[in-house]
């Protein structure tokens, strides 16, 4: 059983501009939770924290969550080269899971990709873009999955497809942080909110010689 | 004119009959430039991956220095290079001075800024992204180096042969520390420059044409490379 993500004192700051600061904050394990604040509040930053990428900060940041079972999907998500199956197979291949080719039919059938498994990725819409880097940073059943604004570039259909998703995901136990400001979103899959509010941009002291 | 037409007409002949020296020189020349590059390539390619990947102090620093060092006039690495390897100087004794070597370390120290600073770019543009991809999918750091890699294999290879490039067609740094000597240090570029001189025309435009040729296939091979890679 994976503990709660819990943020103590936790500071950042970009060219001596903070960015985050945040003195005390729980994410619950197993749960839903949206963050949302207007632009520059520092919501990547925190996914970025969370997903261990970013370690540069002052502050705790205590969860049990190992790099292995943590997922990110970025906005503006990278494809690898190669088709779609290439891009949703690559976390399986590094883990050296058995079956691959099994896991994937699956996958490609549940999520409705079929069609577009042999389409090159860097062809792909926008919108089939960040269903395949879903898909992909799902793949490997990740116990901690952050999005980061995923609901940007699909159509209706793709977002209650989406919500679905997540719904069976969230109900095996695994953790789910959102940033995003589509609220139809978060009326349609229950979950905590928090807002995240921008910091006063303070400069630190300087010391003229 | 007549004379740019016979030319032409001996360097064919030369071409064809498999002149013996005319080809000695071609493969050095080939032989240097490929050494150098290999060299090059294999240590400042991941040098240049590694520091883009990286925020360091003296970042910019770094950057607008190898940059400049790009522009290097090639008869200033030809100098410098003469003058540590001429005999009384600090590595006079190992004799590489008018050596194949010696034209291989000029032409390694030409093509290093321009091998370290478009990988470092690349690395900065690209590298970036692709190993916060690897890192978010749970890449350990040899898996995103193989990620890396791949990724940017046909960027990586433009890199390799525009270095191949830029070492087949140098001539100040290898007239310089080669000498051109007959049967020893003559590549192609210095021969057409000694041949200019001497007047003899055919054999310049045989080893002009066959230099065109090769920089052409590269530079094709670079720029249909370069729109399949865009696309």
């Amino acid at each position: 059983m994976k503990k709660d993500i819990k943020i103590i004192d936790l500071k950042k700051a970009f060219n001596r501009k903070d960015v985050l600061n945040i003195p005390e904050l729980t994410f619950k394990n197993g749960g839903i939770s949206y963050l949302v604040g207007e632009n520059g509040a520092g919501k990547s930053t925190l996914l970025n924290i969370l997903a261990k990428i970013d370690k540069e900060y002052q502050g705790k940041v205590e969860d049990s969550f190992i790099d292995n079972e943590i997922s990110l999907v970025d906005a503006n998500p990278y494809m690898l080269k190669g088709n779609v199956y290439k891009n949703i197979e690559y976390p399986l291949k590094i883990r050296k899971r058995e079956n691959i080719d099994e896991s994937m039919t699956a996958l490609l059938d549940i999520f409705n990709l079929k069609t577009l498994k042999n389409k090159e990725a860097s062809k792909l819409s926008s919108g089939e873009t960040q269903k395949v880097a879903i898909v992909r940073a799902l793949s490997f059943s990740p116990k901690l999955l952050m999005l980061d604004e995923p609901t940007s570039n699909l159509d209706k259909t793709a977002k209650l497809e989406l919500i679905d998703i997540l719904e069976k995901y969230n109900q095996k136990g695994n953790t789910i942080i959102v940033v995003t400001h589509d609220h139809g979103f978060f009326e349609n899959l229950k979950g905590e909110k928090i807002v995240l509010e921008k910091c006063k941009n303070r400069i630190k002291e300087e010391f003229k010689i | 004119m007549d004379y740019i037409l016979n030319g032409f007409i001996r360097a064919f002949q030369l071409i064809i009959s498999l002149n013996k020296e005319l080809y000695e020189v071609i493969f050095l020349s080939i032989g240097v430039a490929l050494i150098s590059t290999t060299i090059i390539s294999v240590i400042f390619i991941p040098i240049g991956l590694k520091l883009g990947l990286r925020k360091f102090k003296g970042e910019v620093f770094f950057a607008r220095t190898i940059f400049s060092l790009m522009g290097i006039p090639s008869v200033v690495v030809g100098l410098v290079v003469a003058l540590v390897l001429s005999r009384n100087s600090v590595f006079g004794f190992l004799q590489l001075l008018y050596t194949p070597t010696a034209i291989i370390i000029a032409q390694s120290f030409l093509i290093l800024p321009l091998c370290l600073s478009l990988t470092y770019t690349l690395s900065r543009s690209k590298a970036r992204k692709i190993n916060r991809v690897g890192k978010i999918l749970g890449g350990k750091r040899k898996d995103r180096l193989f990620l890396i890699l791949f990724e940017l294999k046909d960027e990586l290879l433009i890199i390799v042969i525009t270095c191949f490039s830029r070492a087949i067609t140098e001539v100040g740094a290898v007239m310089i520390v080669g000498g051109n000597l007959k049967g020893s240090t003559r590549v192609m570029t210095t021969s057409i420059s000694m041949l200019n001189s001497m007047g003899d025309y055919s054999t310049g435009i045989a080893l002009g044409i066959i230099l065109l040729g090769i920089t052409f296939l590269i530079n094709n091979f670079i720029y249909v490379h370069k729109i399949e890679v865009n696309n």
